[in-house]
């Protein structure tokens, strides 16, 4: 059997008359971890909801372990082992940070069971204090991690992580580098969006960069870092 | 009013009204998934208000049907022989058991309706619903048959009412309108999405229905002008309006 996990192929995508992706191929190997980067407005977000089929309008084709999901709901799509952490982490605030991890928790889809809300909460030992607040209480750092944990409960094979550390501290950032090192670990595949070029270097396979809807680069983070010409044509940094 | 004819025809139909409440509330179920599979699941996308003139459109074609399958005459629905008596208060107030038994199985439905939504896997998964759509279908869950079976069992709901409803009140044309629209009120005073609210409400507009019209026509005694009791409710509306316009347990939508 073949590693590769997630296949996009030839991916386009429309917000209406704005054509956003053109042709995007990427594919990630079981456990691999992908670092996703460009700047504001190039598509990364919209990229990764296509996959899940919750963004616009798209085309190409998208495979997961070898079987085509492109047509499926986006439940079915996630059903077969996606986790997703938004942007902007997509807690529920009116529900309890317990009722958060509960209402996800399922076995994967290949029989996994190693995220247990015990599993989760050993991971995250601050919210073990939080339990019984609101989503929409806790600090920027514990939504995030409650909503990685939330993800974690739906035992997954590949985590999706958009604007991984975006608004937070620097100490709360690196808890949550830590964690997605944790999650790696435990074979689970990661796609990472983030601005810090350094951090996903380190604990990324491979870093691709985004530029107006198309890749323009698919290599190693260690590439990026040595060359300062790369780092402002492709990142503006 | 489906609810309440469903009970008069399902009645004489097994002579019994125990057997007519089970089958009528599966019977409203089943159009409930019907009518949010064909229709309600195409206006999600949409502004709120098309849902609503969408249901708008539902009552009118409805109450034709009524008119069509049962006729415009005043129907009655027997109390159940069990239920049939009263208890005395005092040597001259009697209160009727049926309606003791509305009010048990209202609250028995009410505790069972919160205890669903707050302590069950599936209540968080419907209020989780409420808040993010795209994000609860993230995680891997199949939203449109909750929102399929959220409608349906608010179908259910409203006819198990209906039929509870039907002995005390007769079955008559246009039954359902009075309640539309005190429901509306219920809903707007206790704040959208508010059971806390909406059971509150629902207690005060009771009370200060019965009592506005007891009140105002023995201070006022106003014998040419009842009318005015019926506007209690509504001046209660506009005032809980004016000073929380999200209503007594609203959340405020950002």
């Amino acid at each position: 059997m073949s590693d590769i996990l997630l296949s996009v192929q030839n991916l386009h995508a429309y917000y209406g008359k704005n054509h956003v992706l053109h042709g995007v191929d990427i594919s990630v190997n079981k456990g691999e971890t992908i670092g996703l980067m460009g700047r504001n407005g190039m598509g990364k977000s919209t990229l990764l909801k296509s996959i899940m089929g919750l963004g616009p309008l798209r085309t190409g084709t998208i495979s997961f372990l070898g079987s085509k999901v492109t047509d499926l709901p986006p439940h079915e799509i996630m059903r077969n082992g996606i986790a997703y952490v938004p942007e902007g982490r997509g807690i529920f605030s009116t529900l309890s940070t317990l009722e958060n991890l509960l209402m996800s928790s399922r076995i994967g889809c290949r029989g996994r069971h190693d995220w247990t809300l015990d599993g989760v909460l050993e991971i995250f030992p601050s919210l073990v204090n939080r339990l019984s607040h609101g989503g929409g209480q806790l600090s920027g750092g514990e939504q995030q991690m409650l909503s990685i944990g939330r993800a974690l409960m739906t035992n997954p094979d590949l985590l999706i992580l958009d604007e991984a550390t975006e608004g937070l501290a620097p100490r709360v950032a690196s808890d949550i580098w830590k964690t997605i090192d944790i999650v790696r670990d435990a074979g689970v595949a990661v796609i990472v969006v983030d601005k810090n070029l350094s951090a996903l270097s380190a604990i990324t396979n491979k870093i691709v960069i985004l530029v107006k809807g198309e890749l323009v680069f698919n290599g190693l983070g260690e590439k990026l870092i040595n060359s300062r010409d790369l780092q402002l044509k492709l990142l503006g940094i | 009013m489906l609810g309440a004819y469903l009970a008069f025809s399902l009645s004489e139909q097994f002579g019994s009204f125990w057997i007519a409440l089970p089958v009528g509330v599966t019977i409203a179920f089943s159009f409930g998934l019907l009518m949010e599979w064909i229709l309600i699941s195409r206006l999600y996308s949409r502004d709120h208000l098309y849902q609503v003139l969408l249901t708008y459109g539902l009552i009118l074609v409805l109450e034709e049907l009524r008119s069509l399958v049962w006729g415009d005459d005043v129907q009655t629905v027997r109390v159940p022989d069990i239920l049939d008596s009263s208890i005395m208060l005092t040597d001259t107030l009697s209160y009727p058991i049926y309606r003791i038994w509305i009010s048990v199985v209202c609250l028995a439905v009410a505790v069972g309706m919160y205890w669903m939504i707050q302590k069950t896997r599936i209540g968080m998964i419907v209020r989780a619903r409420s808040e993010d759509r795209d994000m609860v279908q993230a995680l891997g869950l199949n939203v449109r048959l909750v929102d399929r079976f959220v409608f349906a069992i608010g179908v259910a709901l409203a006819a198990f009412a209906g039929m509870l409803a039907a002995p005390v009140s007769s079955v008559f044309p246009g039954m359902g309108n009075q309640v539309l629209i005190i429901c509306f009120v219920v809903v707007v005073i206790g704040g959208i999405g508010s059971i806390k609210g909406a059971m509150l409400s629902a207690l005060m507009i009771g009370l200060v229905d019965s009592f506005g019209k007891v009140v105002t026509l023995e201070i006022l005694g106003l014998r040419v002008f009842p009318e005015l009791s019926g506007m209690v409710v509504y001046f209660l509306m506009a005032a809980v309006l004016l000073i929380r316009p999200m209503g007594l347990f609203g959340r405020t939508h950002h």
